[in-house]
């Protein structure tokens, strides 16, 4: 059987391989090599805000490299790899995201720095975006208490707060009030890049990051690339991390809490659930982040339902607790509803 | 069995007194309701058309759609073995997950978004239920929204029972998970969503195959699902607007006869070859071998007639190729 092999240019770059009646035969990160019978395939290549696809014919006894896929790379953070990069919009997202616009008084604080942005063009009305606690208290708004630069399509905010869950909390045409969670952690940063389209900002599409706190934003340092390749890749079920990140998740040596979360969840989806691994993994994340809901809900899930074989202290300990805010990842939350009807059943 | 013991479900909302209002839904309904009856071999007796409109403001809830479905299964029961379910859906929709959709009933508002169809759930349920091939078309926004579920069918469901045997259920999404699905002005004043528009096309003959044994064509999920991503993307690129083509398959079959004696719809392409070519050799996408043309040796520029779909034409001896993908639009020029 002739060869078909994908290389996409990034290290994170998400690569398919579909016959021709769609169907995937095979999928990774990076570099793929698969077998096929002779035929025409398309090669799928995905980076953070771009896809491309090739159109292969592999003919009898010949073997096929596809190598040219033309990716231009995106992200709602100011990466200069990025198709929308403005120098501004860099400049601002360093000073702002070191700043500290709201305080909010309380114990083992973090920091949030949340960026709306565009492309580098104008829009004429403010994005309407509200910091809340859980009990709909408004902390902070960021077109009043951030800064914002609406002819550079640029807003952002830093606010200091007591670890725990919070709200972001947005206008949505026809739609109301829609909040998403956010999690801060005492000593890290929660840093949250969202597009900021025409027709609204794209929360959904946000890009979720945590640094340690006194780093800010540094686009050198956080591989925010890597983090949304990983992310993007969630939302469609798939699992996209380097060989040297999937490594390290199942070493447990990753530093990166958000690689962390993702990795995990990215395996609990995919159906492959080695229990004594996530285990590993959720020790390293609670080791990182102690208050996360998500880490707290993922070792959890390292215990088989039937708790057998018997728990570990420390797990009981955990899970005598109550969840009093929601995990950060819907598929969390999922889980967590899930988990707790069959500890009924 | 054959298409007289097929049902359909098609629902285009429009009219949401508490929502934004859309233009397309109800008329894409209709579109897709006429082709069923029309081209699909439904009978029109199993369509059950549930339309918004502004004499009946709120309508249809999700109870309607329920009542419809009550008359699916009366039929279909009667009949004995039923074969083959359509449930078609334009409107409002959300997402809260990848293989998860709400489709927004006409009485949903800001504070009662869970007026809504949990179209997973209903599939989950349907799995079950008469109709081995389910066929379900959602031309409505995925965008993500946690909090908005659905409700799902009232159907006692049986934990123990299996899907059928042999069965299988294709869903087509207009939009992937977290994206809008967008409609527009493609003819004149005429609104249309641009997944209904390609879906039309492909099952009109843009995604149908030739039947070597009959001479008639074929319109099969098995060409109908590249066309429509492709198409889509053809279609969303030149509107300027994010919005890709989704689809899941699930079920022993991969594939779904879904019109039979429809006319592949074909496209005069030209091709240039290089010097000494003696012969145009065309295969499809499972490299089989398609067309061949014997060319005099001065011929620099052939004409070929070729139905929508992929190919890879090679010229010979020189070997020289290229792979084209052919859709309703379109270059149909190569130079190989």
């Amino acid at each position: 059987m002739p060869q078909l092999s994908v290389e996409g240019p990034y290290e994170f770059t998400d690569l398919r391989i579909l016959d021709s009646q769609m169907s995937e035969i095979a999928s990774g990160t990076r570099r793929l090599v698969v077998d096929v019978s002779p035929g025409i395939y398309r090669a799928e290549a995905r980076v953070p805000g771009a896809i491309d696809e090739r159109l292969v014919s592999v003919p009898e006894g010949r073997d096929v490299h596809v190598t040219d896929f033309k990716l231009s790379l995106d992200s709602p953070a100011p990466v200069p790899e990025a198709r929308t990069y403005h120098q501004d919009h860099g400049r601002w997202a360093v000073s702002t995201s070191h700043a500290i616009h709201v305080r909010v008084p309380g114990q083992s604080p973090g920091r949030l720095f949340l960026t709306v942005r565009t492309d580098g063009s104008p829009r004429n009305s403010p994005p309407g975006i509200l910091v809340m606690t859980r009990d709909r208290e408004v902390l902070a708004s960021l077109n009043q208490d951030g800064l914002t630069e609406h002819d550079a399509g640029f807003c952002a905010i830093t606010l200091e707060l007591p670890a725990g869950t919070y709200v972001l909390a947005q206008e949505e045409s026809g739609l109301g009030l829609r909040g998403q969670a956010v999690f801060v952690e005492h000593g890290w940063q929660t840093q949250i890049f969202a597009p900021w389209d025409a027709r609204d900002v794209g929360l959904s599409r946000a890009l979720v990051s945590m640094v340690p706190e006194d780093q800010g934003f540094r686009s050198s340092a956080s591989r925010y690339e890597y983090v949304e390749a990983a992310l993007d890749g969630l939302a469609s079920g798939r699992v996209v991390l380097t060989p040297d990140e999937e490594n390290e998740l199942l070493n447990a040596k990753f530093e990166n809490p958000m690689l962390g979360m993702i990795g995990a969840y990215a395996y609990i989806l995919r159906g492959q659930i080695d229990y004594g691994r996530l285990a590993i993994i959720s020790r390293n994340l609670l080791r990182l982040l102690p208050n996360s809901p998500d880490a707290r809900l993922l070792a959890i899930l390292s215990s088989s339902p039937r708790h057998d074989p018997p728990l570990d202290p420390w797990l009981s300990d955990l899970m005598q607790r109550e969840f009093d805010a929601p995990p950060m990842f819907a598929l969390g939350t999922d889980r967590l509803i899930e988990r707790a009807a069959e500890d009924i059943t | 069995m054959t298409a007289t013991s097929d049902a359909a479900l098609v629902i285009g909302i429009a009219h949401y007194p508490r929502l934004n209002r859309l233009d397309g839904p109800v008329a894409d309904a209709e579109r897709v309701a006429d082709w069923l009856v029309a081209r699909g071999g439904l009978l029109a007796a199993n369509l059950e058309l549930v339309l918004s409109d502004d004499a009946a403001e709120g309508h249809p809830i999700l109870q309607e759609i329920d009542d419809a479905f009550d008359r699916i299964f009366a039929r279909a029961r009667s009949w004995g073995t039923a074969r083959r379910l359509y449930v078609y859906f334009a409107g409002h929709g959300c997402s809260r997950e990848i293989e998860h959709v709400a489709l927004l009933m006409a009485n949903a508002d800001l504070d009662r978004l869970n007026r809504a169809m949990n179209a997973a759930e209903y599939r989950d349920a349907l799995a079950q239920r008469l109709f081995p091939e389910q066929i379900y078309l959602f031309d409505c926004c995925r965008n993500y929204d946690r909090s908005v579920t659905g409700r799902g069918p009232e159907w006692t469901f049986d934990d123990s029972a299996e899907p059928m045997p042999d069965s299988i259920q294709v869903v087509l999404y207009a939009a992937g998970f977290t994206e809008y699905a967008n409609e527009r002005n493609l003819i004149y004043d005429h609104r249309r969503g641009l997944f209904t528009e390609a879906l039309i096309e492909g099952l009109n003959g843009a995604a149908a195959s030739g039947d070597l044994s009959g001479g008639d064509g074929i319109v099969s999920t098995a060409r109908l699902i590249p066309y429509l991503r492709d198409r889509l993307d053809q279609l969303t690129r030149a509107e300027n607007v994010r919005q890709h083509f989704w689809h899941e398959i699930r079920g022993a079959r991969s594939s779904v006869v879904l019109a039979t004696g429809v006319t592949p719809w074909r496209r005069s392409v030209t091709v240039d070859v290089p010097a000494g070519t003696v012969r145009l050799v065309v295969r499809d996408g499972n490299y089989a071998r398609v067309l061949e043309k014997e060319l005099a040796a001065s011929v620099r520029s052939v004409g070929v007639e070729l139905e929508l779909t992929e190919y890879t034409l090679t010229a010979e001896p020189s070997g020289a190729s290229a792979t084209i993908r052919l859709l309703a639009d379109g270059p149909t020029a190569v130079s190989l």
